[in-house]
């Protein structure tokens, strides 16, 4: 509790003191006798003169809290938080109070008005102030390890990122090769690039920290516990080949009898059941695919020189314990031929985006060359069709984002390598953003000719080749044309079973869906702007195409900033933000209801039964605070006892008659819109106290009830717009505990009208204006609050 | 006379075992409905109209029906439950209106009136 608060009230060379007389302010500020230790009025605070008033002031009367009435806390935030920490108080102790864009713009002209608003609102903030203690560290332990789920680009960049930061990272990849898709692409655009230096030079880097492990060839079956303390169990496929000792001489290829369709170039060509390893294959071993082997066959085994053959081995499993995870589990390539008119699968000589990438590549089956698989040929007629199942009702809805580039880019080096070839590409519409333009331009200028169709039709034609049948919606005809060999772009859908594996264990996909968690596409998204790399599984950042589809430069950027989100729950002691809720266990009764409310879901309950919330997750919206029946959800610095000792600290009428509002406002949207309409110099009834709150879901119920019994007319409650709150459902929640308050005013014979709740967006500052003028002019005509006159025991 | 509850506003605290009102209720007589999930009370005559129920309700859905020697329908007595005072309010059954401010924390801020 504060025991010496400074007033300070600024004048702000003019903009404050001609509407308000700051000499009648010096003798209303005299009133103000309780912990008040300094009052001063000061021309220019923000000045250097100013600056020394206050300072000299802290040091010289012990204020343990000061408030500045002036400009409003996104003016010269810096410069007041500087000054208040250099003279020993902590900057929350600071409190800033608007009397400039809130009460001496609007009412400019009636400097009786804004006199006594201004007055009423130091009142308001003078009691606040008493009530103000400084924040106290609230730090929680973990495990200073993190697990990254994916070693493909997303994975490998966020590993990197986090070793490098002193976490000890263990990197978990199901294949027996790093990179992911990556490693399989022969060129990157926009550079033209090798994919491969990059993914080599990135993993020289991770064992350079020391602080990474990688596991290959693992998948994570089972995950428990919370942000800062999980437990997963890996499970590692054996290779049945022993590393080190196999010298990769070739003798068990040989004598293998089984064929196995080849994964890394995407089905393309085979290998035997025992194969060399893969590029960027890092254990330098064989491997034996033991699913495709014979029963009782052990040919390789009796073939190899070295006896670094085991058929025994087993698939182990690990427990792991980490703090954090980024899951990279990376995309797969839609199912095309589920989009039957394409042809994929019935057509050898119709292939995917990516198995064109290994038909180019110089490791791929065919050693770079463009031999079309089916017929055999060298493609001389190539034809790209995009869209193959994207941003198509009926199989996946969504832009991949990317599609229209790769191809782009594969028909640039088709170009390249032959000008002979002719490529066409059939489009719904070409989307390359950014610089990515600049090789749309390249692909026509260097003869790809691109054709906008709806959706084509494969073909076989009596030639041998193909033959696509698509109308041109540019012309409205119908074309016919043949190809050689046909690229469909694949989409991009989230791959792997760890999304299963966290649905189920740790976060279920209802309450992802209920807090807005998956996207349309069915990737995890966090709310786009405010909380990007959220997940409702807390303490799991999402990466790289596990959380939506992006090119390689997006997917770099998305593991970094889940490493930098990760780095926060991966530490032994983790220092948390102070404004994080408390739930104060001699009030609680259990009720659960804070469990309901939660936008994030971060409470859960412990041994006792009481709701506890997760430090480390909570979002400090507070919604919990005016979800709490009992009004026993506390938190530091502005809370539920300063809001009540604000609406009850006898808040003068403005002139006599007039009714006083008090009005919440959400700091994020309906705030900076009355700072807006001030701005604008927009006038509004003085009646309006403005109270900026975290998150409109913070105000109890109780806080209102409290105002109301303490005599003031009329509440407005004014939050973001539904669906655009930046904590979800914060606005909501205030907006239906609202109506049930209404309704029971109604009951007591008190007018509902009394209390209002408004939606205002960051630029509805003439809205804001409108309806501030609407509930003054309602409640001069209801008249005055019914318990100004009633009796108190 | 026993509370009354209104279906519409109660949400029987969103599924939960034991709402609110079950939990507070002196003689332990409030219970959920198996149906339909919304608090009734289990025996209207052993209420003693502490009215506990109606004060802790989050979705002020209890009313509490004063017995009839006090006041006949629509004679009305509402708590309304602040951070540190509780307000209640009666109306009798001419419509009459009283009301009476309960402070239950003494905040000790009224120094500074003039």
């Amino acid at each position: 509790m504060a025991n010496s608060i400074g007033i300070f009230v600024c004048g702000c060379r003019g903009l404050v003191s001609d509407s308000i007389d700051l000499t009648l302010m010096e003798a209303e500020l005299a009133k103000l006798k309780k912990s008040v230790g300094a009052r001063v009025v000061h021309p220019w605070l923000c000045g250097d003169q100013g600056c020394e008033t206050i300072r000299e002031n802290i040091a010289d009367r012990g204020l343990d809290c000061v408030i500045l009435a002036g400009c409003p806390e996104n003016v010269h935030g810096p410069l007041f938080d500087g000054l208040a920490t250099g003279a020993g108080l902590a900057s929350e102790m600071l409190l800033r109070l608007d009397i400039r864009e809130g009460c001496a713009y609007p009412q400019r002209g009636s400097p009786d008005h804004s006199f006594r608003k201004a007055a009423n609102l130091i009142r308001m903030w003078t009691a606040r102030a008493r009530l103000m203690k400084p924040f106290e560290e609230i730090k929680l332990p973990g495990y200073r390890a993190a697990v990254v789920a994916g070693g493909g680009l997303a994975g490998l960049t966020a590993a990197l990122e986090l070793a490098e930061a002193g976490i000890n990272v263990t990197l978990i990849e199901k294949e027996s090769f790093i990179g992911g898709n990556v490693a399989r692409l022969n060129k990157v655009f926009p550079r033209m690039c090798d994919s491969n230096c990059g993914l080599t030079y990135l993993y020289s880097r991770i064992k350079d920290t020391g602080r990474a492990r990688l596991m290959t060839l693992s998948e994570i079956v089972s995950l428990r516990g919370k942000a800062g303390r999980y437990e997963a169990g890996v499970v590692t496929r054996p290779r049945y080949i022993k590393e080190g000792i196999c010298n990769g001489c070739g003798q068990c290829v040989k004598a293998c009898p089984v064929e196995v369709p080849d994964r890394f170039n995407c089905g393309l060509g085979s290998h035997r059941a025992v194969q060399a390893p893969y590029p960027m294959d890092l254990a330098g071993a064989y491997l034996i695919n033991r699913e495709y082997c014979p029963e009782g066959c052990e040919a390789c085994s009796r073939a190899c020189p070295a006896g670094a053959i085991d058929l025994t081995q087993k698939a182990g499993e690990t427990r792991i314990n980490f703090g954090t995870m980024v899951v990279a589990s990376g995309w797969s390539p839609y199912p095309v031929e589920r989009v039957e008119r394409l042809g994929f699968g019935v057509f050898p000589d119709v292939i995917t985006n990516m198995q064109m990438e290994r038909l180019a590549a110089e490791n791929g089956p065919t050693g770079g060359g463009i031999i079309c698989p089916g017929s055999g040929r060298k493609a001389r007629r190539v034809v790209f069709i995009q869209c193959a199942g994207s941003r198509d009702v009926w199989h996946q809805g969504w832009c991949s984002s990317v599609c229209c580039t790769a191809s782009i880019k594969q028909a640039l080096y088709l170009r390249e390598r032959d000008p002979g070839c002719r490529v066409y590409i059939f489009y719904n519409d070409i989307r390359t953003p950014g610089d990515y333009e600049d090789l749309y331009v390249r692909a026509q200028e260097a003869g790809v000719l691109f054709v906008r169709t709806n959706p084509a039709e494969v073909l076989a034609d009596p030639s041998g080749g193909l033959k696509i049948i698509a109308e041109d919606t540019l012309t409205g005809r119908v074309i016919e044309t043949t190809a050689d060999l046909v690229v469909l772009a694949a989409g991009m859908t989230p791959a792997g079973d760890l999304m299963k594996v966290i649905e189920e264990e740790v976060v279920d996909r209802k309450s992802l869906l209920k807090y807005g968690l998956v996207g349309y596409s069915g990737y995890h998204t966090g709310h786009r702007q405010c909380f990007p790399m959220e997940t409702a599984a807390q303490g799991i950042y999402f990466a790289g195409c596990a959380q939506g589809p992006m090119d390689m430069g997006g997917t770099a950027l998305s593991a970094l900033a889940a490493s930098a989100k990760a780095l926060k729950a991966a530490g032994r002691e983790v220092i948390v933000s102070p404004h994080i809720a408390v739930v104060d266990k001699t009030g609680c009764d259990k009720c659960k209801r804070c469990l309901e409310e939660c936008p994030y879901g971060v409470f859960h309950l412990d041994e006792e039964g009481f709701p506890v919330p997760d430090g480390l997750f909570c979002r400090g919206c507070h919604v919990c605070v005016g979800s709490c029946p009992r009004q026993c959800i506390v938190t530091q610095g502005f809370g539920l006892k300063q809001q009540a000792a604000m609406v009850s600290s006898r808040i003068k009428e403005i002139a006599p008659g007039e009714p006083v509002v008090i009005a919440f406002m959400c700091e994020n949207d309906a705030y900076p819109a009355v700072l807006e309409a001030g701005r604008r110099g927009l006038r509004y009834p003085p009646n309006i106290h403005s109270i900026p709150v975290r998150c409109i879901g913070s105000v109890n119920m109780a806080v209102i009830k409290e105002g109301i019994s303490a005599g003031v007319d009329g509440f407005l409650l004014a939050g973001c717009r539904s669906g655009e709150c930046h904590y979800l459902s914060g606005s909501d929640r205030a907006r239906e505990r609202l109506d049930n308050l209404r309704e029971t005013l109604n009951d007591m014979m008190i007018e509902p009208a009394r209390v209002k709740f408004l939606s205002l967006g960051i630029d509805d500052a003439s809205v804001f204006v409108r309806e501030a003028c609407e509930i003054v002019e309602n409640l001069r005509a209801i008249g005055p609050s019914p318990f100004k006159n009633a009796i108190v025991i | 006379m026993p509370p009354k509850v209104d279906p519409t506003k109660c949400d029987g605290c969103q599924g939960e075992s034991e709402p609110l009102c079950e939990q507070v209720c002196p003689g332990n007589l409030m219970t959920l409905h198996k149906e339909t999930m919304k608090a009734i009370i289990r025996d209207k005559s052993d209420c003693w109209d502490c009215m506990t129920c109606t004060k802790a309700c989050p979705r002020q859905a209890i009313q509490t029906v004063l017995q009839y020697q006090l006041a006949y329908f629509p004679g009305k007595l509402i708590p309304l439950v602040g951070t540190n005072s509780v307000t209640w309010t009666s109306i009798d059954c001419h419509g009459r209106v009283e009301r009476f401010v309960m402070k239950t924390l003494v905040s000790g801020d009224d120094e500074d009136e003039d």
